[in-house]
């Protein structure tokens, strides 16, 4: 039944079939949020007593401000969802009864239907409120009177279907009738499964009414007028769950969040904002559905202009990943799209243009400022320490670099220099993950008194400007396969520039090209001239552009484009499943570049490739026709008819045999001839590397052999 | 790495919608009964009166205020993830061993439950723990919420002015470091 409704969904949704809106409960196998069946009502049943006996809030009050939030949700269009209240539960809900009327403990699976306590107290009730008139069940669990409200989902069927939800309020917490409203609404959107929203934060105070409803703070200011209503982010997040025509019908922006080797970076927060309307503002959280592309999407977009951003959770905002990754904030920039800083201004925003249908491949690919390159230093600077007495409270760089130390590495040498070495910065240094800067939720980044629990492996903590941390198969710690990452801390309270550089020995890495000729026509017209094999040894790889020369029988002069494939199926043929890297029409002598192609190339794990030619059809007749032509005026006119049949003859089998080896795989001989035939960066060496297929193999193979 | 992740995810099977009210540095020292900086040493969960828990012991490294203790030990309540793991309630801070922080508690509930107030904690960063005895430390992180409004209208006028002059008016910046020594001063102001 669950992918019976998961289906219809992907119907109605054709175009935003990717997408989902942020919500508190999901199928944690498959990402699926539950949701109520829009075939009947959502009914609520209410807890009889005041609100707040603290600040003398009555029942009504609470009624009425109730009756205002449902209505927020059942006006908006395109769902069937309607919400209701049955009435009255028959005792009002203290702390010292409010587990026999909700189920606050655990999300579950509803196995009878008695399991919603609310419904054995008012028949159909499915969401119960409770109003905690003094606060005491907020203290009886630690919470004060910071805490508004709690709610949730808290049974669902086995279609998925929530069934049964409840809403808390902090009576001890509640100011007014008009707090209480918003209170209510926003609880509300809970139950109906909604998350929190982290945008336009900033503007409770100044502009609430383009505060998203879910987001999770509301002004202390009792001056701030508060709007419960839902805005366009609240919208899009209910309308993804209740209403989906809406959303198919709309505009609407969607792409991935990856990293340079195109792998999705699941949990960053997206945003898509009007650049004229700071209110048009919808967010999304990449790869909430558990797609392994980062994908993202916003809807019910109006005509308009927008910035795409990418940003960090923050913790508060997301509940179902408790270390979002740490990234800097950038945005989608258009053609300027691309990990290196270089080409790509992080604070750069390329504007999308939006009008009523869905933009696709909006793909922001995140930026790599702190990547190192072998032996090349980076300059840059750290902020002051702040000054404190007559010693100095620490600051940290604002940068996280990273260095990867593949497995052909034997030593690695990591060194920090201030510019004026008698400034005391530190270099902290660990393998693997990340450290852990903006969430803090891990370990200290260091602890000279418990070394080991802090985050670091291996640090450089002198009071001098010079640091320097050499790893090898001997060291404590030892060398490792992996992505060393570091951090900078400043002891001064001076801004102190600095050099930082990673150097690695070891012997060079280097990428085998199996070539195996073929000769093969493909389905889409082209032909497979040779199938390609490259293993990276010892490091990986980032090619950039390929040089080929076909030194076959026909070669590549016949072709008036050449194009590689990387084989993602890996059935030796050219399909819809593979990736066409890169293409030319610039072939000259046999030889051709495809340039750009973005190979990425993991250590000792084959790829496949292919490369074809689309050979022309209006080229004239090629040699061996002309030969036979020849032969055939040769015998023909020119001899006594005798010889001339002889001459005629042999000719023309010779022509023939060459006509009919002309399909061999012998016709072509796909090759690379030289290192400097392959643009490419090898992650750890840099350039450190050779080239070794049948034509070229490196110095120190021939050595070996 | 992917499959790192999706593993992550599965963790989380259930989750509270909090709303919370934005406070600020003194409200928040205000509403507080128990205020210290110290290191958590030790961590287990159970379930007290039906009501599933993770609880947390910090060694004391600095108390402010009267009847100073040397340790603290605070409950917080708690769900089963998917994998059977106690964890904190989705919302609430997640208080790691080893790390330092800056806490700001109410008087605990009667099963011992105390939940940072405006469940916001201040982690700290120093070279060496006995900086922070002497408020030698940097505030890296507000690990459980963007400090919205932490910094507004705040009273003491010299504090206000170092605060603006950081930049630091309306928001902590997460990467900023804030010294220890600038909130203790407002903490010491509590009356």
């Amino acid at each position: 039944m669950k992918q019976s409704l998961r289906r219809i969904v992907l119907v109605l949704t054709c175009a935003l079939q990717s997408m989902h809106a942020g919500y508190l409960e999901f199928d944690s196998e498959d990402g699926t949020p539950y949701k109520w069946n829009v075939s009947t009502d959502v009914q609520i049943a209410v807890d009889p007593g005041v609100v707040s006996s603290t600040n003398g809030v009555s029942n009504a009050v609470g009624d009425t401000a109730l009756g205002n939030a449902i209505g927020y949700y059942n006006a908006v269009t395109g769902t069937s969802l309607n919400i209701t209240i049955v009435g009255d539960v028959s005792t009002d809900i203290t702390n010292a009864n409010v587990d026999d009327f909700l189920n606050i403990d655990e999300m579950a699976e509803q196995t009878s239907a008695s399991d919603c306590l609310i419904g054995s107290d008012v028949a159909t009730a499915d969401l119960a409120v409770f109003f905690d008139a003094d606060g005491s069940f907020f203290s009886s669990v630690g919470l004060g009177t910071s805490v508004l409200g709690i709610a949730s989902p808290s049974l669902y069927n086995s279609s998925g279907d929530i069934t049964c939800a409840y809403m808390m309020i902090n009576g001890a917490a509640v100011d007014d009738a008009d707090e209480l409203e918003y209170i209510i609404s926003h609880e509300l959107g809970h139950a109906l499964n909604l998350v929190h929203s982290q945008i336009n934060g900033d503007l409770t105070t100044s502009d609430p009414d383009k505060v998203p409803l879910m987001y999770p703070f509301i002004p202390s200011d009792p001056a701030a007028a508060l709007t419960p209503a839902l805005k366009l982010d609240d919208r899009f997040s209910f309308s993804y769950l209740y209403a989906q025509d809406e959303i198919a019908n709309g505009g609407s922006i969607q792409g991935t969040i990856t990293n340079r080797f195109g792998e999705g970076v699941l949990a960053t927060n997206v945003i898509c904002r009007d650049t004229s309307a700071v209110e048009n503002a919808v967010s999304w959280i990449s790869g909430a559905e558990l797609q392994g592309d980062g994908a993202f999407a916003c809807g019910l977009l109006p005509n308009g202009d927008y910035e795409v951003e990418v940003s960090p959770i923050e913790t508060a905002i997301n509940i179902w990943e408790d270390n979002p990754p740490f990234i800097a904030t950038e945005y989608y920039s258009g053609t300027d799209e691309s990990f290196d800083p270089d080409v790509d201004d992080r604070d750069g925003a390329a504007d999308v243009s939006v009008s009523g249908s869905a933009i696709n491949n909006i793909n922001i690919v995140l930026n790599e400022d702190g990547r190192l390159q072998n032996n090349v230093s980076v300059a840059s600077s750290i902020v002051a320490g702040t000054p404190f007495d007559s010693s100095v409270i620490p600051s940290i760089h604002d940068l996280e670099y990273f260095f990867f130390v593949p497995s052909n590495a034997r030593t690695v040498t990591f060194t920090l220099e201030a510019n004026d070495t008698n400034d005391d910065i530190d270099l902290l240094v660990r393998c693997g993950s990340p450290f852990s800067l903006a969430t803090g939720i891990v370990g200290p980044l260091y602890d000279q008194s418990d070394p080991a629990n802090d985050q670091s492996d291996v640090v450089g903590v002198t009071t001098s400007g010079l640091e320097t941390i050499e790893l090898t198969s001997s060291s404590s710690p030892s060398i490792q396969e992996c992505e060393y990452h570091l951090v900078l801390v400043n002891y001064t309270d001076e801004v102190v520039g600095f050099e930082l550089t990673a150097s690695i020995t070891g012997n060079p890495p280097k990428v085998i090209l199996d070539f195996t000729a073929q000769n093969q026509l493909q389905d889409n017209g082209e032909t497979l001239v040779a199938s390609l094999t490259a293993i990276a040894k010892g490091d990986r790889f980032v090619i950039d552009d390929i040089t080929f020369t076909d030194e076959g029988k026909v070669g590549a002069g016949s072709a008036t484009t050449a194009k590689l494939y990387r084989d993602d199926n890996e059935n030796g043929q050219v399909d819809d499943s593979d990736t066409l890297l890169g293409q030319t029409t610039q072939i000259t002598n046999g030889e051709f570049t495809i340039a750009g192609v973005d190979m990425y190339l993991l250590d000792d794990a084959p790829q496949e490739f292919l490369v074809t030619y689309d050979l022309s059809n209006t080229a004239g007749p090629q040699w061996w026709m002309w030969l036979f032509v020849v032969g055939l005026i040769l015998g023909g006119c020119f001899v006594s008819p005798e010889r001339g049949l002889k001459i005629f003859f042999i000719i023309s089998m010779l022509a023939s045999g060459i006509s009919c080896s002309s399909g061999g795989s012998s016709d072509y001989n796909v090759k690379v001839l030289q290192k400097s035939d392959v643009v490419a960066t090898a992650l750890g060496f840099g350039d450190a590397f050779s080239i070794e297929n049948d034509a070229v193999q490196s110095v120190q193979d021939f050595f070996a052999n | 790495m992917v499959r790192v992740f999706i593993l992550l995810l599965c963790f989380s099977v259930n989750a509270w919608g909090i709303l919370y009210k934005e406070i600020n540095i003194e409200e928040m020292r205000d509403d507080s009964d128990i205020i210290f900086a110290g290191t958590v040493i030790s961590e287990s969960d159970g379930v007290v009166e039906g009501r599933q828990y993770v609880e947390t012991t910090f060694k004391v490294l600095q108390w402010y205020g009267a009847s100073p203790q040397t340790t603290v030990t605070i409950r917080q309540l708690a769900n089963q993830n998917a994998k059977q793991k106690r964890q904190v309630f989705p919302g609430l801070p997640i208080l790691r061993k080893g790390q330092h922080y800056l806490m700001f508690l109410p008087s605990k509930s009667a099963y011992g439950f105390a939940s940072p107030t405006g469940l916001l904690t201040f982690t700290l960063f120093a070279k060496d723990v006995e900086d922070i005895k002497n408020a030698k430390a940097s505030v890296q992180a507000i690990p459980n919420r963007e400090a919205k409004g932490l910094f507004d209208n705040i009273q003491n006028p010299s504090i206000k002015a170092l605060v603006q002059s950081k930049g630091l008016s309306t928001k902590v910046q997460k990467k900023t470091p804030i010294g220890l020594d600038l909130l203790e001063q407002i903490i010491m102001e509590k009356k």
